[in-house]
């Protein structure tokens, strides 16, 4: 995955069963949130994860009910769905079994249909050991042993063309073996990094900055640096009554320096024309349409 | 023109990304009206000082 080595926000929730009511959508608990940072393992188990927790609600919608029914149309399902591809049908549960073990990943046996398989066939051989065979039915129809209704779920199918209902999730899987492209950057700045070496320019390189804005580059009332308008005497047009097409007129120096200091991290400029002194803004903008177009 | 072009003892950087303008949708920044800050954008879009 592109992002392993990030830091990522990672909310983490729980569902809670309600075994009187079985086909009702799960409440979600909230347990947690972290910020953590990844590794190759710990994308893999959050890809299981994942693929288990989208799970989750199709057993509510009454699976094991639906399972013969919707047997003709395994072939079909499994065709269809590919990971992360948009397609709109949920996929078979023998995909979402063999991405998981494609990953690598432990602590998925749950979520694996062979290993439910044995699950269910045991919870089963007890039943018809004591000859109770018919109450194993019934439970099983009455949505009873939620955590064996969930993994005789995995050896279900689902039609290609099922439409998840007004409210509910949608199928999704992701598949952290494939890689399909690269995450947009999101790691501008605006603050000045100052000069080569320094600590605030080493961490920029360490962190993986790449574009630093000059605007406010030290702040709101700081020194002006990197502003045509601002209360301190860094920004670069210091009188707003001064000719704007004479070279004399503007202040530079304290800007140059920012624009080498950003260009030293290895980052791109991004230059904004802007103000941080909203006290001369009328005189600021008659200076500004009176500038040399050419 | 300063930091591309050379202009006032300038340089030859080429920065790409240019911004016109801070939040000119907020009045405390911009206290004109919206074509006014058109008016500004194409006099300023071609070559800024500082560009």
């Amino acid at each position: 995955m592109t992002h392993v080595g990030r830091s990522v926000y990672i909310t983490i929730h729980l569902r809670h069963w309600d075994r009187e009511n079985p086909k009702k959508c799960p409440q979600l608990i909230f347990l947690c949130s972290k910020v953590l940072t990844l590794n190759e393992v710990h994308m893999r188990r959050l890809a299981v994860l994942f693929v288990c927790y989208l799970w989750m609600p199709l057993v509510g919608n009454g699976c094991s009910e639906d399972s013969q029914a919707t047997q003709g149309n395994q072939d079909s399902a499994a065709g269809s769905s590919s990971s992360a591809s948009g397609t709109s049908g949920p996929p078979s549960a023998t995909e979402v079994g063999g991405s998981s073990s494609s990953t690598g990943a432990g602590g998925s046996r749950a979520a694996t249909g062979n290993s439910g398989s044995r699950a269910a066939t045991g919870r089963q051989g007890r039943y018809e050991g004591s000859g109770r065979q018919g109450r194993y039915e019934r439970d099983r129809r009455q949505g009873r042993f939620g955590r064996r209704r969930w993994r005789e779920c995995n050896q279900c199918s689902f039609p290609a063309s099922t439409t998840p209902a007004a409210g509910s999730p949608r199928g999704v899987i992701v598949d952290a073996a494939q890689i399909s492209g690269t995450i947009h950057s999101l790691q501008g700045v605006h603050w000045d990094p100052g000069v080569k070496g320094s600590a605030t320019s080493n961490n920029y390189v360490a962190m993986g900055v790449d574009m630093i804005r000059t605007h406010d580059a030290s702040g709101i009332g700081g020194t002006g640096t990197g502003d045509i308008d601002a209360t301190g005497t860094g920004n670069m047009f210091l009188n707003m009554n001064a000719d704007s097409t004479q070279e004399s007129s503007y202040n530079f120096g304290p800007t140059d320096q920012l624009i080498k200091n950003i260009l030293d991290v290895g980052a791109e400029v991004y230059f904004r024309v802007g103000r941080s002194n909203i006290g001369m803004r009328t005189v600021f903008q008659r200076t500004l349409t009176s500038m040399p177009t050419s | 023109m300063h930091y591309n072009k050379g202009w006032a003892n300038g340089f030859t950087y080429g920065i790409k990304y240019f911004e016109i303008w801070n939040e000119p949708d907020f009045s405390p920044f911009w206290a004109g009206t919206g074509e006014q800050y058109h008016e500004l954008y194409g006099k300023n879009r071609p070559r800024h000082p500082g560009g």
